[in-house]
């Protein structure tokens, strides 16, 4: 066998919430393992050989024992082997909830030393270590030296650096260099990355299954395909059932909040089509506004939030006005804003001037407290 | 700059309507309702738009100038700016952005440019201004309230500086000032990013305590790792130790080795003594088994014998009793019945007898009695003497012829007589009569009571008699049905003694015909062999316990090995040995203990170190934000006092000299100075009378003057270059005749050059305007 098929998942975090997102926190806490049920079903579905779990199934070690069972039972209803490192959130250690649990027999789950489990159907060599604790430090080299006869796959949960200074398993150029493996599936890191190669050694981080807050935006998902002896034909396939997205938004000539909201709407229906609705939303509001006019965030978002499944709005309008004849204007605010600009003149640069001529003309129409998004 | 005319296509109720304008001042009249304040509103929304709805207004200018037929509003404004003519035309839609706007130069008849608010560039002021301005309506009723606090000079003021009507600089500053101390308050204790500040400190804390806790972790699994380790490592040690202990052990145990074998081989012999033919082996188990079985037997057999004795007693008893049968019993009983029945009815008879002589005997008695007492009838002597000596008395009348004598002797007679009657002696014949006559009765009593004494004894002699017969009998009876019992149970324990044998021979396998006495008599001797066999095993027990529960095979071989050695051990020093690893190991599993209770217990609750960062990374983000947002507001706010102080100086004093100008224009020279405060207080001073008062203190009438002069003063002062038209709407209808005729001059005046507007509804306006030679249109 030249090359084996396998799905690489990773930071699936079946547990965790997301307080930003309040009562809908319990029901996308319950997505995550849903997505990881999907992604089982896509294993079926493309006939996987090999399931690679790279860490950090679970949000922690106290996670319900409910979430934990449904987790075995997918993972026994697969049929082929599954291979867990376990990550930093998750170690494998007389808390996990893993630990003492009845585990399905397809189940491999890598011990705390380097270890390997071999897959005689598949010749397949899968090696690896699970984070015991919530630190581990990294290794200088993999201490096992891989079957040549057999496509050997390593499963680590850990950050690639340059160096050994991290917590979390730091991975060198030269560990990957060393261990002589086929393909490293990564897990740790929540964005993914493309299929890097060093050597005859492919690896990657698959990243996170389900974004959890808005710091991973976009689609998430895991790597599937074939591997093996120099060959890595993986592709993305996309498991989040709902993504986070930043937009900006022009909403220049809307007059009000309803306004301002279906503009909005429209955009990401245009952006992100019909399944838009099911995505989570931060928005940031931009353009000219009126002078006098401004944007409630709050009543926008509880508007959108009808719609979509989440939305967080952000006020950056800048008011519309001619700032020439504004300040040529006899009054308190002309000669404001005459100075103000004065001093934008002298320092282009500095944003925070711009800032402050924006407050200081909305402070004569109306209240500028800071409002946080 | 000047208002040609107007085109009132539609507004409010106006529709179709031209308004032209001349230059200087003009008065324009209508009636109330006619649409002053309309065109008014016009000219101000064609070149500023509509605005948006007020606070505290019910709906916006451009909700109420909207005609009710639904006409979209709109027109044109004819003006002239800058030395060129304009049209103006808007059509009014649904917000001043989305109002179509056209600006004309009617002399090339090119559309230029403009925006919306087109008359913040042309008027070089906001519609705030403008309205406070140069756009003078009907100032606010003056009332007292108002005056007092000054509150329309100090709108005046406002608007003339920031431009909006309800909005101070103060009000200005002070949103600043507060959303800068919602961020950091004004002794940076408090406040949202303070608060942030303070978080993050926290978090920050909290992540060097979880690094040092993960860090403080990691060194006990390692140091339990370790531990367990050395265990290991002592456990091997251990058992090379233990081996020579067992080996020392061994040695020691040879003597008991060789007994165990030694006595395990006796127990064999014993064993097959004791083996019966049957196969069973006649151990102790065995024989007390045995013994109980057949113990049982022989109880049943002693039964047996007790209910044959006890038969032949009663066959014995029964014998004796030859001649008592029951039925000569029964035959005995009958005739003593018989005798008892017939002394009964003796008894009862005599009984009879008795009583009749009981009652003689009392009746007796009571006459005996009764003789006791009785008395002779007379007592005769006393009696007879009595007649004597009565008979004498009489008798002695006829020889004494003494009456008194015969009379004494007669009557003592009589007396005695009488006496005799009385004092009686007893009859004792009558006694003694009566007592022997009871004594008679007395004596049949007693022999009739001895007799039914002697009957009743017989009687109940018979009655005894009855009874020991009757027990007799029941005797025999019993004796009989005991017999009968007797025989029976015999019987039946002699089957059940016959079944138990059976059943203990077929137990133990003994062929049915065994002599069970003879076979209990040598059981007794093998329970001797027995016993023995017995405190074998128990010392092979204890000696295989001490050995290690060793087994026989294990024992030789043991032996075998330890006798192959030939060894002497220093035991001492293994036990020595053996002890101070049991001491270390118990140490490290103490250790190891202590430091898994540690592990599980010491780090609880502690937080995920890269959640711990997350959350650190996005709350400096937010802090930069609020950091960013309260230097670009202090930016703000230090440049709006630099903006006020820069206002104030150019206004100022020119403000003051304008505002004084006008007033005294409009007061005839009344006051002689005006002074207008930083807050744009207006205080005044009468032309000759030393001292100051501030505007509260003067007539409403006064007031508006004053506030007239500076409101002309500011628009003069915001115009620039270009004067602008003033607009009165009705600003003139609280002044008196004096002040109202000064006032028409001073517009006059002050319009000279430019333009003023004044719409009003009253007629004396008009009479007035026309005195002075000022034009006058009616709407």
């Amino acid at each position: 066998m030249d090359t084996v098929k396998i799905l690489h998942c990773a930071d699936l975090h079946i547990g965790a919430s997301e307080a930003i997102l309040g009562e809908k926190s319990y029901s996308r806490k319950a997505e995550a393992l849903i997505t990881f049920e999907n992604i089982i079903g896509l294993a079926k579905e493309e006939k996987v050989q090999l399931l690679l779990i790279a860490g950090d199934l679970f949000c922690s070690n106290s996670v319900e024992r409910s979430g934990v069972n449904r987790v075995l039972d997918c993972i026994g209803s697969l049929g082929v082997p599954v291979v867990y490192a376990a990550g930093n959130h998750d170690p494998f250690n007389s808390g996990s909830p893993l630990y003492s649990a009845k585990l399905p027999e397809n189940l491999h789950i890598l011990p705390e030393k380097d270890s390997s489990f071999y897959f005689e159907n598949i010749n397949t060599r899968v090696y690896g270590r699970s984070f015991g604790e919530v630190y581990l430090p990294g290794e200088p080299r993999f201490t096992l030296t891989p079957d040549s006869e057999s496509i050997n796959i390593m499963c680590q949960h850990g950050e690639v650096r340059s160096d050994l200074s991290s917590n979390y398993n730091s991975i060198t150029v030269e560990f990957i260099d060393n261990c002589k493996m086929d393909y490293i599936a990564l897990g740790h890191i929540h964005k993914r990355s493309e299929i890097a190669r060093r050597g005859d050694t492919f690896f990657s981080y698959c990243g996170c299954a389900e974004g959890l807050g808005f710091d991973e935006l976009g689609d998430k998902g895991v790597y599937i395909g074939e591997v093996g002896k120099g060959r890595c034909d993986l592709r993305f396939v996309k498991t989040s059932l709902r993504n986070h997205e930043k937009v900006t938004v022009d909403v220049s000539g809307c007059e009000g909040n309803a306004a301002a909201a279906e503009k909005i709407l429209s955009d990401l229906h245009a952006k992100y089509g019909d399944g838009f609705t099911d995505n989570l939303y931060k928005i940031i509001l931009s353009g000219d506004v009126s002078d006098g006019g401004f944007f409630d965030t709050s009543e926008i978002a509880s508007r959108l939030n009808g719609t979509v499944y989440f939305a967080a709005v952000t006020d950056n309008t800048e008011v519309r006005r001619d700032l020439e004849a504004l300040k040529n204007e006899k009054s308190l605010k002309g000669i404001f804003v005459s100075k103000m600009l004065e001093r934008i003149e002298k320092d282009p640069e500095n944003k925070r001037l711009r800032a402050a001529l924006n407050i200081g003309l909305k402070a004569f129409t109306s209240e500028v407290d800071y409002r946080e998004d | 700059m000047k208002i040609k005319s107007i085109y009132i296509s539609a507004f409010g109720s106006l529709k179709d309507y031209t308004l032209d304008f001349t230059d200087g001042f003009q008065v324009i009249y209508g009636e109330n309702e006619a649409g002053k304040t309309t065109v008014c509103e016009f000219i101000k929304s064609m070149f500023y738009g509509t605005g948006k709805r007020a606070a505290g207004q019910i709906m916006s200018i451009r909700e109420k100038y909207t005609p009710w037929d639904g006409t979209p509003a709109g027109g044109r404004v004819f003006f002239e700016h800058g030395g060129n003519g304009y049209c103006l035309e808007r059509q009014f839609r649904k917000s001043d952005a989305g109002d179509k706007v056209t600006l004309t130069n009617t002399a090339t008849g090119k559309t230029e440019p403009c925006a919306s608010d087109i008359g913040a560039g042309l008027f070089g002021m906001s519609v705030g201004a403008f309205c406070r301005s140069v756009f003078i309506g009907n100032t606010p009723a003056v009332t007292p309230d108002e005056a007092a606090t000054g509150e329309i000079n100090q709108k005046l003021s406002n608007a003339a500086l920031t431009g909006e009507d309800s909005v101070s600089y103060r009000q200005v500053l002070n949103r600043i000032e507060d959303a800068r101390y919602k961020l950091i308050s004004k002794s940076g204790k408090t406040g949202s990013q303070v608060a942030d500040v303070a978080e993050l400190t926290r978090l920050e804390e909290e992540l060097a305590g979880t690094d040092s806790a993960m860090k403080e972790k990691a060194r006990i699994v390692k140091a339990i790792e370790e531990t367990e380790k050395k265990i290991n490592e002592m456990g091997k040690e251990a058992a090379t130790v233990q081996e020579v202990l067992d080996r020392v052990k061994d040695i020691e145990n040879a003597q008991k080795l060789k007994e165990y074998i030694e006595l395990k081989d006796e127990l064999d012999s014993v064993t097959k003594e004791l083996t019966l033919p049957s196969g069973d082996v006649a151990d102790d188990m065995f024989l007390k088994k045995f013994d109980f079985a057949f113990s049982k037997l022989d109880r049943i057999e002693e039964k047996v014998t007790s209910l044959k004795d006890d038969l032949d007693g009663l066959k014995r008893a029964a014998a004796g009793r030859e001649g008592s049968s029951p039925d000569a019993i029964r035959a005995k009983i009958d005739e003593e019945k018989a005798k008892k029945e017939a002394l009964e009815k003796q008894e009862s008879e005599k009984e009879a007898e008795v009583a009749v002589l009981e009652k003689e005997v009392q009746e007796a008695d009571a006459a005996a009695e009764k003789a006791q007492n009785m008395r002779k009838a007379v007592n005769l002597p006393v009696t007879v003497a009595g007649i004597i000596a009565a008979v004498i008395g009489a008798a002695l009348y006829f020889p004494v012829k003494s009456v008194p004598l015969s009379v004494a002797v007669a009557a003592l007679g009589v007396v005695a007589i009488i006496l005799g009657f009385i004092i009686r002696p007893l009859d004792t014949a009558a006694k003694e009569a009566a007592q022997k006559a009871l004594d008679s009765k007395k004596t049949g009593l007693s022999a009739a009571k001895a007799e039914l004494t002697v009957i009743r004894g017989e009687k109940n002699n018979a009655e005894a008699k009855i009874e020991n017969l009757g027990v007799s009998l029941n005797f025999g009876v019993n004796d009989e049905q005991k017999m009968k019992d007797t025989e029976k149970l015999l019987f039946e324990e002699t089957a059940r003694f016959e079944e138990e044998k059976t059943k203990a021979l077929d137990f133990f396998r003994l062929p049915r015909d065994t002599d069970v006495k003879a076979l209990r008599r040598q059981t007794q001797e093998l329970s001797e062999k027995a016993e023995n066999q017995k405190q074998i095993k128990l010392r092979l027990n204890y000696l295989s316990r001490d050995l290690g529960n060793i087994t026989y095979e294990q024992a030789r071989e043991k032996l075998a090995q330890t006798g192959a050695r030939g060894e002497s051990a220093d035991t001492e020093t293994a036990v020595k040995a053996a002890e101070k690893i049991r001491e270390a190991m118990l140490g490290l599993q103490s250790e190891k203990a202590r430091l898994e209770t540690e592990l599980k217990t010491g780090f609880r609750g502690l937080s995920d170190p890269e959640d711990l960062r997350r959350d650190i990374a996005l709350l400096k983000e937010k802090i930069a934000a609020k950091t960013d947002y309260y230097e670009a507001a202090g930016v703000a706010h230090e440049v709006l006092e630099e903006s006020f102080m820069t206002a104030r100086k150019s206004f100022g004093g020119t403000l003051e000299s304008e505002t004084l100008e006008n007033f005294r224009k409009l007061t005839g020279g009344a006051y002689g100075a005006i002074g207008v405060s930083t807050d744009f207080d207006i205080s005044v001073e009468k032309s000759g009378v030393f001292g100051t008062h501030e505007l509260e203190y003067l007539s409403r009438g006064t007031k508006d003057q004053a506030y007239l002069a500076l409101r002309l003063a500011l628009a003069k002062l915001l115009s620039g270059e270009e004067t602008l038209p003033v607009i009165l709407d009705d600003a003139l209808s609280q002044y008196d005749d004096g002040r109202f005729s000064a006032a028409m001059a001073f517009l006059k005046d002050y319009s000279a050059g430019g333009q003023s507007i004044l719409f009003t509804c009253h007629n004396f306006v008009c009479e007035a305007a026309k005195k002075e030679n000022v034009t006058v249109t009616a709407l």
